[in-house]
């Protein structure tokens, strides 16, 4: 049960931690964190099919 | 145990909150028995499908990718029509049926003055390969019409074009109402 909770915590930490290391890779400096989350839960919706 | 509930409860926000929550207004009127339709969203034609702005990010990126792979073309659509654009979902209850032809019309009412739509688009997928217009065609809206594609609200996704400049700027576009007029077979719709 533990090896199972922390296999999830290490995927949540996975998934939170992408956004921080692309940023901080990418060379679109200027887009902030939270942009890039907007836009990335966006595209995974489909844009305008979110609605 | 809390900082997971809490890291669980980040997470759901996160998918919940609307990309756009915050912003615009929207309206839903009633068009015909069983049938509504919300319009949602101005389309900022510049911001929202210019490649030279679609490539400043990376979300927009992957946009273009699937424009080069024959796909996102409602958007393409959007950019290479002069007009003003509507994001509307149509929703359809069960026994409800909407036809949309070249006589349909979305009519929005700002007090006394009247605007009328042009033309009423719709697409077959996430990955827009298809585009269906009124100008072209008619179509028929069923709770089980499989060949369109629906928003993740479970309405129908629809964008509705008017003439160039003919609404209101920025997020004043919001109607007092609005009614769908003509479509063969529709009955009277209510505003």
């Amino acid at each position: 049960m533990r090896a199972l909770r922390a296999r999830v915590l290490l995927a949540l930490l996975i998934v939170a931690a992408s956004p921080v290391a692309a940023f901080a890779g990418s060379p679109d400096g200027h887009e902030t964190m939270w942009d890039w989350i907007v836009r990335f839960l966006q595209w995974a919706a489909g844009g305008w099919h979110y609605y | 145990m809390r900082r997971n509930v809490f890291l669980l409860l980040a997470v759901a926000v996160a998918l919940a909150v609307p990309p756009r929550a915050g912003g615009e207004g929207s309206v839903t009127c009633v068009l015909s028995p069983g049938v509504r339709a919300s319009l949602k969203h101005r389309i900022v034609v510049e911001e929202e499908t210019w490649p030279s702005v679609l490539m400043e990010t990376r979300a927009g990126r992957e946009l273009l990718k699937l424009e080069e792979a024959g796909g996102f073309r409602l958007h393409v659509r959007v950019r290479e029509t002069p007009g003003d654009y509507l994001l509307c979902v149509i929703y359809v209850d069960d026994g409800g049926r909407v036809v949309l032809d070249g006589g349909s019309r979305v009519v929005l009412c700002y007090g006394r003055r009247r605007v009328e739509s042009t033309e009423i688009l719709l697409t077959d997928g996430l990955a827009e390969r298809e585009v269906y217009s009124t100008a072209d065609e008619s179509i028929v809206l069923t709770p089980s019409s499989g060949r369109y594609a629906k928003a993740a609200s479970g309405g129908y996704l629809a964008i509705v074009r008017f003439p160039d400049d003919s609404l209101p700027r920025n997020r004043d576009w919001v109607p007092d109402s609005f009614e769908l007029k003509g479509g063969e077979g529709n009955e009277s719709a209510a505003g």
